[in-house]
């Protein structure tokens, strides 16, 4: 790789382009590999494909370019501070429409930092929800019969299955 | 029938399911077995649980207040947000009101329960607060005179009950273990426990329990104070040293520091207007002359105007018991944290207007208690 090399352009699922610089992308293992493999001159024609939707992808970089500074060199205090308000900001978003693609695109690209913030941002939600609307966002169907329902009632007490 | 696939929406793999699922508070994990089939099948793994207990180990460790208000056992649980509230108590437990915790490990309490007047055995409960079970462990006996510790062994996978019977003198005369796995009692040999005597309250850890004891010289006199340590996988005692503590430091408890076993002393100066508290760590040494264990002082507090007892060491902090009569009344503080970096105390009011009996760490777990 050249080291004159600044940013790259890679495709999302829906053969959008995008920037991501260098120094972000390699918060992504597949990705490095890919910066150390392959040939990012900018006579090179081929563009990289990332398996993930573009509006996903806008998200991933946006998280990429915000932590890529502090993963390069280490950061201070209040650095860390900031940078986890920001992290709380950006996982503002909704469950359904966005959360889930970025739980999958930090699992696929193997960003652990996005993938533990997913994650617990997902639980968060999660624990104060009802099992029926579990069900409705995991696309789960109650396949307990009412007998095992009632089992479990009263091993449980409280337990509610809606 | 008509199947609405929605497209947009991502099914999750499993993978990543269980990451979200272990950082979930036990409540709602019981809550979402009723999801399906799967989900229960999911969340009862062993292989699950022992994910959600380290990462409940990491992120959360708490402390567990055994309290007592007017003879009835109260637990309460303060976690790394510094916010307390009341464990459930099992309806058990309410009906018994009293109970006595010999133990915590991995979100599971032994409690005692022979002080209770209806009960005329010795009878031993395991108790896991945060999904309400309950079971009562077998009765050996209906007299018992000693001393219990309760534990988990990793290499094992096990949790054991050791019961170490005493005669008026503190002499041991009987060992017996009980295991989870097998769900039975055995005696012990007394090995190494020939001629020795305990004195004192439990503590677990790293796959041990630990008394402190005498060992009878020759004549029968108590000869050097030790450590008594059973190690619950090969269910084996060992002697361990005691540090050299300052002369009259009082409230000697165990601990551990950094993976190390720990000992917490307090010792007054000055007609005891000012109290300090000692951090004592033991570490392995290679000392061709025989002793294995060597203790080092690591941390001595500044200077504190109150009679404090150390009960245990939580994240960077040693947790201590105010225990002035000024500790008892409802506002005023019962308990101070020691923090070992920054040397600061932080004082409590924990509980109120119950008596704050023990401190134990405690972590939350959906460890079933209705054997393994």
């Amino acid at each position: 790789m050249s080291s004159s090399v600044e940013a790259i352009t890679v495709l999302s699922s829906d053969g959008d382009e995008f920037k991501i610089t260098v120094s972000a992308a390699k918060l992504s293992k597949p990705l490095n590999w890919m910066l150390e493999d392959v040939c990012f001159s900018d006579d090179c024609d081929e563009v990289p494909t990332i398996e993930v939707n573009s509006k996903t992808l806008v998200k991933v970089i946006e998280y990429c370019e915000k932590h890529a500074p502090r993963a390069n060199s280490g950061a201070s205090d209040s650095d860390a501070e900031e940078l986890k308000k920001w992290d709380i900001e950006f996982m503002k978003m909704d469950v359904k429409d966005i959360l889930f693609h970025i739980l999958m695109a930090a699992n696929y690209l193997h960003m652990e930092g996005l993938y533990d913030l997913a994650c617990q941002t997902a639980a968060d939600l999660m624990k104060g929800m009802t099992v029926s609307q579990i069900r409705k966002i995991f696309h789960i169907k109650n396949d307990f019969s009412s007998e095992e329902q009632e089992q479990l009632r009263r091993q449980h007490p409280g337990c509610s299955f809606d | 029938m008509k199947i609405v696939i929605d497209i947009d929406v991502p099914f999750l793999y499993e993978e990543i399911i269980i990451n979200i699922l272990k950082r979930l508070p036990a409540k709602s994990l019981i809550r979402f077995q009723c999801v399906s089939k799967h989900w229960k099948s999911l969340i009862k793994n062993p292989s699950f649980t022992a994910e959600h207990l380290d990462h409940s180990t990491h992120q959360n460790p708490c402390l567990l207040f055994e309290a007592i208000d007017r003879r009835t056992l109260n637990l309460h649980l303060l976690d790394c947000e510094m916010q307390l509230r009341r464990a459930p108590n099992h309806p058990l437990l309410d009906y018994l009101k009293r109970g006595w915790v010999i133990g915590s490990s991995n979100g599971l309490l032994c409690i005692d329960i022979s002080m209770v007047d209806c009960i005329s055995h010795h009878s031993l409960l395991l108790y896991n607060p945060a999904i309400r079970e309950i079971r009562q462990v077998p009765t050996t006996c209906t007299d018992f005179h000693g001393f219990v510790g309760f534990g988990f062994s990793p290499i094992v996978d096990d949790y054991k009950i050791v019961k170490i019977y005493v005669d008026e003198a503190y002499d041991v005369e009987k060992v017996e273990v009980y295991s989870l796995r097998t769900g039975s009692w055995k005696g012990l040999e007394l090995g190494i426990l020939n001629g020795a005597c305990v004195n004192s309250e439990r503590f677990t850890a790293n796959g041990a329990i630990f008394w402190f004891g005498f060992k009878r010289d020759l004549l029968g006199r108590n000869g050097d104070p030790v450590i008594i340590s059973f190690d619950i996988a090969m269910e084996v005692f060992t002697l361990l040293p005691r540090p050299a503590l300052v002369p009259r430091s009082y409230q000697n408890r165990l601990a551990t520091y950094e993976n190390k076993l720990a000992l917490l002393s307090c010792y007054g100066i000055r007609n005891y207007e000012s109290f300090f508290i000692e951090l004592w760590v033991m570490e392995e040494v290679v000392a061709p002359s025989g002793g294995r264990w060597s203790w080092t002082k690591k941390y001595t507090s500044n200077p504190y105007p109150h009679f404090v007892r150390p009960m245990t060491i939580w994240k960077n902090e040693i947790v201590c018991k105010i225990s002035t009569a000024r500790g008892r009344e409802n506002d005023n503080p019962n308990t101070v944290l020691f923090n070992l970096t920054t040397r600061e105390s932080t004082e409590l009011a924990v509980c109120r207007s119950d008596y704050v009996r023990h401190i134990f760490n405690y972590v939350e777990s959906i460890i079933p208690v209705g054997g393994m």
